[in-house]
């Protein structure tokens, strides 16, 4: 190997490090984690003052909505029985309903209810373009967006 | 019957295509011209019968014919008949058709078109076009079959997904497919010169044109399918660094970096590897958008459910992947290029930027996109990346794309002088300092805002400098030859003349124009509220009063909406009226939006709760210059008319001779 190509080859390593090195740091400020409610409330002070993302189902009967102040107070829940209270401002979405599966993002406050800024609402199988139908749970497990 | 006859058809295709293939290997050992003859006549076959396919497909649309399944879950009786014409592409099974529908078509163009001219890659290249109709039609007569049949058919179907039965989105997908399918005819050439072993730069001006119908497509695609986002969603943004626009991105992104790097190859004979390279990348990627988006892995608005096809559409992506870059290192030391030297400040370098950019763009995109999966598949950790990572990558990456677009054009190749072109930026950099600084001491957005704004609003004055110029260049060339035309000659030659150059600087100011739509966005504003009739919210300029709640039907909809007043200064602008649509096939309403539009933003109301008490809640979007985006496209198509009227020097002169020598 002569000289010239050492020094490409050494300062392409160079860029493809401080690229990665960007992508990781400015990725790791923008990464959110998905929980279970359960998760979330068996060690509630390590979520305290971080963005954290949580599925859950919506439970019966806990749906209150505030028109005037487009405020959305709600109960999620999981297979082990565990509730998490979730508060929401802004609109309700189209799909938002008892037993549907929710991804909310927020931040948990006072390690008893997590202030929502992100609601996603799965979509019903019959909106769906779809040619299989998947179950609740595998609809959770690849949720993502 | 008629379903029978297009499966018979899919079927009758699939063996032709292997068919093909084995002909054309043989024709290439023991050089038969009827063998290969008889392998390109069989791409006019395969266009035929995939063709008789997608009829058939078409016609259980039309005639409601529930008994085959793709049919009945995707359509419906009470369905407009536009829509079940366009349904055929609505659900996952129909689309693949319709993409094996555009690549037999574009296998039988090359098949026809390039016997002559490319007479000694077109077997090897006709190959690779027919194993990849063949992986396609593997799917399409087994695991993804559209025409598969159910006993005993419904009465009804279970409808089009409203969100579907919009223009844009149907003409949004196959736009898409049309660009992701152009692409796969350069990389064929390129496989194809690969495995032949000749490999002159011939197949860089062969496809030249097809690169830049491949990108248009990709680029209309994405746009309609932004614009879908924008009026169909609610949400008030076009685009959301979702896995799956991501997914098209990306082989655009390598896509155009492609269309600018061959043009170093054709005029400097330079990245001849690094060609080959991005055109591999660039189909690659096409099919891992398609793996994304077919395979469920990840879940967005456009992903179709689950299905067995992702898996065979990663395994082909790593054939594909393997074997392509396998034969690039066998065959590297034919590809070395002698090295030409040229200054710092030259063209060359300004491409090979140009490529950095892109290339890095790519990556950005790829990592946030690949990497949640990853973390999952390897870690078990369940993670999303938010769009703040890509907005803070991709701004100042995207800052130095637009200098360099604007400035690329006043460079020349090899050497450039630096005095002229400080002269030739001079007042255009002024022009875009002033209107930024007073964008920043006004309104003090971002700094990425300004910068984008500012080189936007300074290569837009230099592209439009360079355009004028273009014109100037033939009345000047004309006189030299003391050829004498008449004014109107004159016009129409300063019109139709150096159609390359123009369709370059068009194309490059519908980036502009994109470019400052996008900058739009730093100064978004959006607000929730509720509130009954008769009474009034002021948002932004405008003061909202809402009238009453109307009930109407539209297509096969029956919907409930706020009439909302807007009025600004006392004056009634606009009676806009969201909706929720209540469709018989759904048991949940959509919403409708309702959008104001103007060249300096637009006004859009999502209705987002209709209240027991009668009130409505309501999201209101305020977004700056989004216009612009969708305007870009009128650029689009005029600097496309210009590009394609383009044909390179080296094979006009030599059109129908059989044997060409290349300009090396």
């Amino acid at each position: 190997m002569n000289r010239k190509k050492l020094k490409f080859v050494i300062g392409g390593i160079l860029i493809v490090a401080v690229i990665f090195g960007v992508f990781i740091s400015v990725g790791s400020d923008n990464m959110t984690y998905y929980y279970t409610p359960a998760e979330v409330l068996a060690n509630p002070g390590k979520y305290a003052e971080k963005r954290i993302r949580v599925m859950g189902l919506i439970e019966k009967g806990s749906i209150q909505w505030d028109s005037v102040k487009t405020r959305l107070d709600f109960v999620i829940s999981d297979d082990s029985e565990q509730i998490l209270r979730v508060r929401y401002h802004g609109a309700k979405p189209d799909m938002f309903r008892e037993g549907q599966g929710v991804v909310v993002e927020g931040s948990l406050q006072e390690g008893k209810y997590l202030a929502a800024t992100v609601l996603l609402v799965k979509h019903n199988e019959e909106y769906k373009v779809s040619d299989h139908s998947d179950s609740e749970e595998s609809y959770l497990k690849t949720m993502d967006m | 019957m008629v379903v029978d006859i297009g499966y018979f058809a899919m079927l009758s295709a699939f063996v032709l295509a292997a068919y093909a293939i084995i002909v054309l290997a043989a024709g290439i050992r023991r050089d038969s011209y009827n063998l290969i003859l008889s392998a390109r006549y069989s791409s006019i076959a395969i266009l035929v019968l995939v063709g008789v396919a997608y009829l058939a497909l078409s016609y259980a649309f039309l005639n409601d014919d529930f008994s085959v399944r793709f049919v009945a879950r995707n359509s419906s009786t009470d369905l407009p008949g536009f829509y079940k014409f366009t349904a055929v592409w609505g659900g996952m099974h129909g689309s693949l058709l319709l993409w094996e529908l555009i690549l037999a078509f574009f296998t039988a163009t090359v098949a026809l078109r390039y016997r002559k001219t490319n007479q000694e890659i077109l077997p090897h290249t006709l190959i690779v076009l027919n194993l990849i109709s063949l992986f396609l039609l593997f799917l399409l007569i087994g695991w993804s079959n559209p025409l598969a049949r159910q006993y005993p058919a419904p009465l009804e179907g279970n409808g089009l997904n409203p969100l579907l039965q919009n223009p844009g989105m149907v003409f949004h997908p196959p736009s898409l497919y049309l660009g992701y399918v152009a692409f796969s005819i350069p990389f064929a050439f390129a496989i194809g010169s690969l495995m032949r072993g000749k490999l002159d730069n011939r197949w860089i001006l062969s496809t030249r044109r097809w690169t830049l119908f491949a990108w248009f497509f990709l680029t209309i695609g994405m746009i309609l399918g932004a614009q879908w986002a924008y009026v169909e969603l609610g949400w008030g943004g076009y685009w959301s660094w979702d896995p799956v626009e991501n997914g098209s991105l990306m082989p655009w992104l390598t896509g155009t970096a492609f269309l600018h790097s061959v043009i170093v190859q054709e005029k400097r004979n330079r990245l001849r590897i690094w060609n080959m390279v991005l055109i591999i990348a660039t189909y690659t990627l096409s099919i891992l958008g398609t793996f994304i988006t077919r395979s469920g892995v990840l879940n967005s608005v456009h992903s179709f459910a689950k299905s067995n096809i992702g898996p065979a559409f990663l395994a082909f992506m790593v054939v594909i992947l393997v074997f392509s870059l396998g034969l690039l290192f066998y065959r590297q030391s034919l590809l070395s290029s002698r090295t030409q030297t040229a200054e710092m400040v030259s063209k060359e370098n300004a491409f090979l930027l140009n490529n950095i950019v892109f290339v890095v763009m790519c990556f950005t995109v790829l990592y946030g996109t690949v990497f949640p999966l990853l973390a999952e598949g390897l870690a078990n950790k369940k993670l999303s990346i938010q769009a703040p990572f890509f907005n803070t990558i991709m701004a100042p990456i995207a800052i130095l794309m637009v200098v360099l677009m604007g400035i690329t054009h006043l460079l020349g190749w090899k050497k450039t002088s630096l005095k002229l072109l400080a002269r030739n930026i001079a007042i255009p950099f002024i022009l875009a300092v002033v209107p930024m600084a007073v964008v920043h001491f006004i309104f003090s957005p971002p700094w990425q805002m300004i910068l984008l704004g500012g080189t936007a609003v300074f290569a837009g004055y230099l592209l439009i400098l360079e355009l004028i110029r273009s014109r100037h260049a033939r009345v000047v060339s004309d006189k030299k030859a003391n050829k004498t035309v008449n004014f109107r000659g004159r016009l129409l030659n300063s019109l139709v003349s150096d159609g390359r150059r123009k369709g370059g600087l068009i194309i490059h100011m519908g980036i502009v124009a994109m470019t400052i739509g996008v900058c739009g966005a730093f100064f978004n504003q959006e607000t929730a509220f509720t509130f009954g009739p008769g009474q009034s919210k002021s948002v932004g300029r405008y003061e909202l009063k809402f009238k009453e709640l109307t009930e109407f039907n539209r297509n096969n909809a029956r919907n409930v909406g706020a009439a909302i007043k807007v009025i600004r200064n006392g004056e009634v602008l606009d009676i806009l009226t969201p909706v929720k649509s209540y469709y018989p096939t759904s048991p949940q309403p959509m919403t409708e939006v309702a959008i104001r539009h103007s060249v300096i933003e637009d006004l859009y109301i999502s209705l987002a709760a209709i209240n027991k008490d009668g009130t409505v809640t309501l999201n209101v979007y305020i977004n700056p210059l989004v216009n612009f985006i969708w305007a870009s496209v009128i650029f689009f198509i005029i600097g496309f008319v210009y590009s394609m009227s383009y044909k390179p020097v080296q094979l006009r002169k030599k059109r129908g001779s059989l044997t060409i020598d290349d300009d090396e």
